[in-house]
């Protein structure tokens, strides 16, 4: 083949280019750390990292869901359990006030401390987390017990508050009043049941004192019921939890697995390429300086 | 009989062949460097021989020619390769443009923002009277909106570009025809009279690979070494000293983008932009007409659903302070909503003829699927076409007529003429215009309950909100964030295979243009070979001058 200047500066450049080229992409990768920086360089692959993306953003979201919901359950689970020394004590005083030792005046006094007792429980059952009524149901913004103790707050079957812990699986994280200190239609009114307690001791009517007292027992295990119900709410919660960040380390593995560079490689690719170049641009200056003039006098 | 004189003439024309050799020669390595030179050679010849004494003697050399090195097959491969190279080049560029704008690892782009707004609702459903809540979901409805207008608009933007760039290329090519025209009298010229015009010929041969990246183009030579140039498969640019000029012509139902047309005479128009196949040219076509408009209809689908999709939800719950009904998105996609002329949702061709006219309303939003369809008159009939299916369905037209199809309604009266035609994308242009429809101080009007009652603390639209994100809205299979990763995966293939003909074309042509170097490129040191030859030509011929001289003086001397 005849070789003409232009040839041999146009085959050293193209070279010489084409290292260059290869080179600038290593770079990127190394100075990145990815080995895809645009669609085209894995297309399925970049559309694979757009949807770890938001399934990685989706698992911080959920476990930012089950972090609030659990906050809203432990903060219920704490007011509620808060409680139950109040019942002990509030049975201990029916107990005595049963007793026949008491007499009228002691019942007058017991049913003092039951007062106190009562409205420590409507200031419980009152409770704001975040600054909402946490046994309101849904009316949130409302006290649920009012002055008299009824309870206002949303009707028995509704009132659950849902936050979603997975997709499409959601969790209520409340407790509505009624399911906890009852109301006049649900389960055991134990406000009424206090309230009552209060009543049969000022009237000294051992009797009333011994209903109310029942009452208060099965207003107990309603309450523990309720706390049981919570614990295997929050029990669920911390499963989900574990759930996810085993998700996110697994996501975030193939998300790096697939735009990732191997930076070894790419060092050891990118040393190569330099003394590549180096070669192209070391032939570069013996060929091209060189002619026929050199030899000509 | 031979005499002195004819050592003289010999000698004579020696010096004056070798000279222009020489000449040759210098202008050769002169043109080292120039692009789309062809080495040149001077062609000898002997002189015609005289009859003599003991036989023929010769009289000597002639230069006869320059002949330049040439290879015609080679130059039509190269020319055909320039056309590859100009349609490659643009697309590659452009579609590196467009996947960046739709890449993103680091999280700023769509759909981290899409994530975004959905995670700002489940904090809403957290705390659903939240006044931080209600904002976020503002400020991130405001982002996400913000994001897609702007990389629309960049989508558009490079679609203006592209837009001038034929125009600019139409001027181009109108220059370089009317060049090629005045070489080819100029070669006429030169060669009728029995010269090569070999550095005419490079120059045209320059041009027409200048021409051919911008344009497709075939091409022939007549007897009279004129070539006759047809550009875009149909259009006569150049016939001997003549050219004709491309223009473009703004096309009413292409959005007013140019159509490059082509007007042999004052009483003939042909369009060409479809006839056009390769050359920069198509590459701005290709890019204009069908990679940023897929793109931006992609995005037009995304923006439609995802405002659609929310206001839907969000009108069926109710506000803190009692509303309901209120859309979260603009536009609202709300039923009986019409469909606008104005942003493109229906598009009449410029050729219809009748005068009837259509209305198209939204009439059940939750059937929406957006999809681009063709309405069609012809006879009684009207056909409606679904463009990404092919869907089509033809029914009887009366006077009014009214129908419904995936959510649409339609409603015709008035006359229609048969071929009349009518394009309807109800999302069209919603990515530039999506917008949140609640402002900051509105915040309260969020729908995260179900009832105006216990508004407070009602989650349950929030919730419903939320969930949208993994709903399977587009086309049924695909989730907002999915559908996006599709528009990536889509973009990339097209963009490596670009990149992957560009390469693999890289490395043919600079094979070809080896090989044209091969044969016509200067190499300088054959030249300075050459140019000691024939200086020692010329330094003999020079020799026989004087010897002759010597001889003369010889016979001169015996006289004396």
């Amino acid at each position: 083949m005849r070789v003409s200047n232009n040839l041999m500066s146009d085959t050293v450049m193209g070279n010489m280019q084409r290292n260059l080229e290869k080179l600038l992409d290593l770079q990127n990768s190394a100075s990145s750390g990815k080995k895809i920086n645009k669609p085209s360089d894995d297309p399925a692959g970049a559309a694979r990292v757009i949807n770890y993306n938001s399934a990685i953003s989706k698992a911080g979201q959920y476990q930012r869901n089950i972090d609030n919901g659990a906050a809203y359950l432990n903060a219920t689970e704490t007011a509620i359990s808060a409680t139950q020394d109040i019942f002990l004590r509030a049975k201990e005083l029916a107990l005595s006030a049963l007793s026949e030792t008491s007499s009228a005046a002691d019942r007058n006094t017991m049913a003092m401390e039951v007062e106190q007792l009562y409205e420590q429980v409507r200031q419980i059952a009152n409770t704001k987390y975040d600054n909402r009524y946490i046994f309101a149901g849904l009316k949130t913004d409302v006290a649920p017990y009012d002055n008299t103790g009824s309870y206002t707050g949303t009707a028995s079957n509704g009132g659950y508050i849902d936050v979603e812990i997975d997709a499409g699986i959601t969790m209520s994280v409340n407790m509505p009043g009624y399911a906890v200190f009852g109301s006049a239609t649900d389960g055991t009114d134990v406000l009424a049941a206090l309230s009552d307690l209060k009543t049969a001791m000022e009237s000294n009517d051992t009797v009333a004192i011994e209903g109310a007292m029942t009452n208060l027992d099965s207003g107990m295990d309603q309450v523990s019921d309720a706390l049981s119900y919570i614990g295997a709410r929050l029990n669920r919660l911390d499963i989900a939890k574990n759930h996810f960040d085993t998700l996110l380390f697994d996501l975030a593995k193939y998300k790096s697995d697939t735009e990732d560079a191997d930076i070894t490689n790419i060092i050891s690719q990118l040393a190569l390429q330099e003394t590549m170049l180096e070669v192209s641009r070391a032939t570069a200056a013996k060929v091209l300086q060189q002619s026929i003039l050199d030899f000509m006098r | 009989m031979s005499s002195i004189y004819d050592i003289f003439n010999i000698g004579k024309h020696g010096m004056m062949a070798q000279q222009k050799a020489i000449q040759v020669t210098a202008h050769n390595l002169a043109n080292v460097n120039t692009k789309g030179y062809s080495r040149q050679e001077v062609i000898f010849e002997e002189g015609m021989p005289l009859n003599s004494g003991p036989g023929q003697s010769g009289t000597g050399v002639n230069a006869v020619a320059i002949q330049r090195k040439f290879d015609s097959f080679l130059e039509g491969q190269l020319t055909d390769s320039r056309e590859t190279f100009g349609n490659l080049d643009v697309q590659k560029k452009a579609v590196s443009k467009i996947e960046d704008l739709f890449y993103e690892s680091a999280g700023t782009g769509i759909n981290e923002l899409l994530s975004q707004f959905f995670n700002s609702m489940h904090d809403l459903s957290a705390n659903p009277a939240g006044t931080a809540e209600r904002s976020s979901i503002i400020s991130r409805a405001d982002a996400l909106s913000d994001t897609i207008n702007s990389v629309y608009s960049s989508l558009e933007q490079l679609q203006k570009d592209m837009n001038l760039q034929v125009k600019q290329a139409v001027n181009d090519i109108n220059n370089i025809s009317t060049q090629i025209a005045s070489l080819n009298v100029e070669i006429n010229r030169a060669e009728v009279n029995g010269q090569n015009a070999n550095d005419f010929r490079d120059m045209r041969g320059r041009l027409l690979n200048e021409l051919a990246e911008k344009i497709d183009v075939q091409y022939f030579e007549d007897d009279s070494g004129q070539i006759t140039v047809i550009g875009g498969g149909m259009a006569t640019l150049v016939e001997k000293g003549n050219s004709w000029s491309l223009d473009t012509k703004s096309d009413p139902d292409n959005y007013g983008y140019y159509d490059v047309v082509y007007s042999p005479n004052s009483n003939n128009v042909l369009k060409l932009t479809d006839s056009i196949s390769n050359g920069r040219l198509k590459g701005y076509l290709t890019i204009r007409d069908s990679e940023t408009r897929d793109a931006m209809d992609e995005l037009d689908r995304l923006a439609a659903s995802i405002a659609s999709e929310v206001n839907q939800v969000h009108r069926a719950g109710y506000g803190l302070d009692g509303s309901t009904g209120t859309n979260l998105f603009s536009p609202s996609f709300e039923a009986g909503d019409v469909l606008s002329q104005d942003v493109g949702s229906i598009r009449a061709l410029s050729t219809n003829t009748g005068t009837g006219s259509l209305t198209i309303a939204i009439d059940d939003p939750s059937a929406l699927k957006f999809n681009n369809y063709e309405l069609t008159f012809s006879g009684g009939n009207y056909t409606l076409v679904n463009k990404s299916t092919n869907a089509s369905s033809t029914a009887v037209y009366s006077d009014p007529s009214s129908f419904t199809f995936e959510g649409l309604s339609v409603t015709i009266s008035g006359s229609f003429d048969a071929g009349d035609k009518y394009s309807i994308s109800a999302h069209k242009n919603t990515a530039k215009d999506i917008r949140a429809a609640i402002g900051m101080s509105d915040t309260a009007k969020i729908a995260a309950a179900t009832a105006a009652a216990d508004n407070r603390g009602d989650n349950r639209n929030a919730i419903a909100l939320a969930q949208l994100q993994d709903a399977l809205k587009i086309d049924g299979n695909s989730s907002f964030n999915s559908y996006y990763g599709s528009i990536v995966g889509r973009i990339g293939v097209k963009s490596q295979s670009i990149n992957n003909q560009y390469a693999a074309h890289e490395f043919s042509s600079e094979q070809l243009s080896n090989m044209r170097e091969s044969v016509s490129g200067v190499s300088i040191d054959e030249e300075m070979t050459n140019l000691m030859k024939y200086q020692h030509a010329y330094e003999a011929s020079a020799r026989l001058l004087s010897i002759g001289d010597e001889l003369m003086q010889t016979l001169l001397d015996i006289l004396r």
